[in-house]
């Protein structure tokens, strides 16, 4: 009798070794150079928790972490706002428009994230920008949108909900479409009106698909860098500086890599708290 | 089936873990791999640094078929700190453009080889004297050198001639209010592009940063912006006057943008171009781009020094340029100082001049050169070259100063934004400088 070869793990061992090397083996890394002295990437004493201690005494730090997850939770809801009307429309409708608005509201999400940021920033520069550009040509007055601490934010947090929008249509667009139309069509013979249709038989049935995309699309967001760093740069005066940006910047611009891994720990736990939240709502447990 | 697959797999595995273990120093057919970080891109260059830079390689190549150089382009405002990480790491590259604010710790790091080791020990007192200057000098640590000074620059105020020609301003300025009253002159609706032009642009975000202009009116009246011992020195009553005096700049005398908070460098590169300044403080090294992508009259673009204040005809700029080095554990430590050497030889840095639109390495460069830098559209170079020789500051390698060009111009945005007395976002700044080198 030949002998079985069990082939198994010599076909995930090249993932699984990628996975422990770029992802498992990183955070680990990090958690350990959060308890230490560090000279650039070299380990020159043991710190205990002197560098968790300076994270949370330093107060730009602590509000870049509020400012993060503030500005993550509106950019999230602002997704899935505009995610769940446009695709509410689009499964609605069957003709060419609808495959367009969905095909179309994907780029954002496939284009790189340092394009999309930096057409943006073109668009919202001051005298040059495209916006005031246009307002210049209707006879409006011209706007900074990344001139003050409160239009910088808002900025920002349209911006990130651009990127992600179209993710959110097609993940509920996909719910949606298993949602017996019969259903509905019945709660309007009954007399039941549109936002009492959504509440009572869109929602319900979608609950799955919305927490999930609602769960992705706000870790995306706090871990996003990139549109920040080229959006606005933190600024005004710290106004944008949200948590991963001050992540980035204390380890790549200061070289302060105990602390930036002690707050790298800290942002892993919110990201644990919000893994499990995922995992408990595509287990189906909530 | 199942056999042939397995085998396949293993195959896969093999030849995968070999490339990813990286035979970066031997590539195929035996030749020596040397990689470069650098800003730079040669891949398709026609002009500029870069296509000084590809003609460099080519040239280098052809006269070392056993050796291939290997450009991997990087960002520059993050390439030195990947620098740092990668030298942790082991896989560092084997040459490297090291930022000139970084050079301090890179040395103190031992992450650079030293020149004399490599090739200096072999050049004659006369070849040394060519190229001896203070950018030689930088980093000099125990009568060792570990850099030679590539993209030298040098901040200063680059200007439009036929705009201070055009409002008739008397230049060059004797001081610095004489210059904030010709940026008001200079101030208004353009008429040729109707765009707002603004007589000084400058930047004052935190994306990719230079140092603000108040660092150049400090240091044209207090010697040094740092301590002896590594903190910082900026709460002295010269920067409190020049942060002030770049605060009226923008609020008062309006000659700057209020969005300048947001601005990086790279912005108000962009929009000099497109006319939106008559002067921005900048690089000299930009120059050249700028002529190049300028919508008006390219050859109109000049630079000049900081104004004096009154003792000495001008002011302090900076000194800058990238640290070219060798990597101290490079496993063709001889083939990247060959390199290295070639980078500055007599046929390399006419090229740099040539193409590159940059200052020599070589005196002997210059005086074989002589009718070159004579010529009118070159004389940024001549300016950028007295510059060097009378009126620059160098920051200091003796001890790390990371993120000071980042606290300076938070200390902008706080006096811009919030309305902070000067003192007092300098005494915030300098106070978090000083914590994190541990001072």
């Amino acid at each position: 009798m030949r002998k079985r070869i069990n082939l198994g793990p010599i076909l995930i061992a090249p993932g699984f070794i990628f996975i422990f090397m770029f992802l498992i083996f990183p955070i680990f890394f990090a958690l350990g150079m959060s308890f230490f002295k560090t000279n650039f990437l070299q380990f020159v004493g043991f710190a205990g928790f002197d560098n968790f201690i300076r994270v949370i005494s330093h107060t730009e730090t602590m509000n870049s972490i509020g400012r993060g997850l503030m500005m993550s939770l509106f950019a999230a809801a602002f997704t899935m706002f505009v995610g769940f009307w446009v695709a509410y429309w689009v499964d609605s409708r069957s003709g060419f428009f609808a495959v367009l608005l969905q095909l179309i509201g994907l780029v954002p999400w496939v284009l790189s994230m340092v394009v999309g940021a930096l057409l943006w920033k073109w668009i919202f520069a001051g005298d040059l920008g495209l916006l005031n550009t246009l307002f210049r040509a209707l006879g409006l007055p011209t706007i900074n949108p990344l001139g003050s601490k409160i239009s910088a934010m808002n900025s920002l947090i349209f911006v990130v909900s651009w990127r992600t929008v179209g993710y959110s249509m097609v993940m509920l667009l996909a719910g949606m479409k298993t949602v017996p139309k019969e259903l509905e069509e019945a709660a309007m013979v009954d007399g039941a009106s549109l936002l009492q249709r959504i509440v009572h038989i869109v929602l319900p049935l979608i609950k799955t698909p919305l927490l999930v995309s609602g769960i992705t699309v706000l870790m995306s967001n706090v871990n996003n860098v990139t549109v920040p760093m080229v959006l606005t740069g933190g600024g005004p005066v710290n106004s944008t500086n949200v948590v991963a940006l001050a992540l980035y910047r204390m380890g790549f611009v200061n070289n302060q890599y105990g602390m930036a891994s002690a707050l790298a720990t800290i942002v892993i736990i919110i990201n644990v708290v919000l893994i499990a939240g995922y995992i408990r709502v595509v287990k189906w447990k909530f | 089936m199942k056999r042939i697959l397995i085998v396949v797999l293993l195959v896969c595995l093999v030849v995968g873990s070999i490339n990813a273990a990286g035979t970066t120093e031997t590539a195929a057919g035996g030749k020596k791999v040397v990689r470069m970080w650098t800003f730079l891109n040669p891949e398709g260059a026609t002009s500029g640094r870069n296509l000084a830079l590809k003609k460099i390689i080519e040239n280098f190549e052809s006269q070392h078929p056993d050796i291939d150089i290997v450009v991997e382009p990087q960002q520059w405002d993050v390439m030195t700190n990947k620098f740092f990480a990668a030298h942790q790491a082991g896989n560092a590259p084997d040459v490297m453009w090291v930022i000139s604010y970084d050079l301090g710790s890179a040395i103190e790091q031992g992450m650079l080889a030293d020149l004399e080791s490599l090739f200096l020990n072999n050049w004659s007192t006369q070849e040394i004297q060519d190229i001896d200057d203070s950018f030689f000098r930088w980093g000099e640590t125990n009568g060792k050198h570990y850099q030679i000074t590539h993209s030298r620059n040098y901040f200063a105020l680059i200007y439009r001639k036929d705009l201070i020609e055009k409002f008739n301003i008397q230049f060059p300025f004797k001081s610095w209010d004489a210059m904030v009253q010709a940026a008001q002159k200079m101030t208004g609706i353009d008429q040729t592009t109707g765009i707002m032009r603004y007589g000084l642009g400058q930047s004052f975000g935190l994306g990719k940063v230079d140092p603000p202009i108040f660092t150049y009116d400090a240091l044209t009246h207090q010697e040094d912006i740092f301590n002896a011992d590594g903190t910082a020195n900026w709460t002295t009553p010269q920067m409190v006057s020049a942060v002030s005096r770049m605060s009226d700049m923008v609020k008062k005398f309006k000659v700057t943008p209020e969005e300048a908070v947001n601005f990086d460098i790279e912005d108000v590169y962009q929009d000099f171009m497109a006319g939106k300044y008559a002067m921005i403080t900048g690089a000299s090294v930009r120059v050249p781009a700028l002529r190049a992508g300028a919508n008006f009259d390219p050859n109109s673009i000049e630079i000049i020094h900081y104004p004096g204040d009154g003792s000495t005809p001008f002011g302090t700029g900076l000194f800058s340029g990238w640290a070219v080095s060798v990597w101290s554990k490079s496993k063709v430590i001889d083939e990247a100082g060959m390199f290295l050497e070639y980078m500055m030889s007599p046929e390399a840095d006419k090229l740099w001049v040539l193409d590159g639109g940059q200052v020599p390495i070589r005196k002997s460069t210059i005086t074989s050169m002589k009718d070159f830098f004579e010529k009118p559209e070159n004389e940024y170079l001549k300016i950028t070259a007295e510059g060097f020789a009378d009126y620059c500051y160098a920051t200091p390698t003796a001890f790390p100063i990371p993120s000071w060009r980042e606290d300076l111009n938070a200390v902008a945005q706080d006096v811009i934004y919030n309305n902070t007395a000067p003192r007092a976002a300098l005494e915030k700044m300098q106070n978090e400088f000083n914590a994190r080198v541990g001072k």
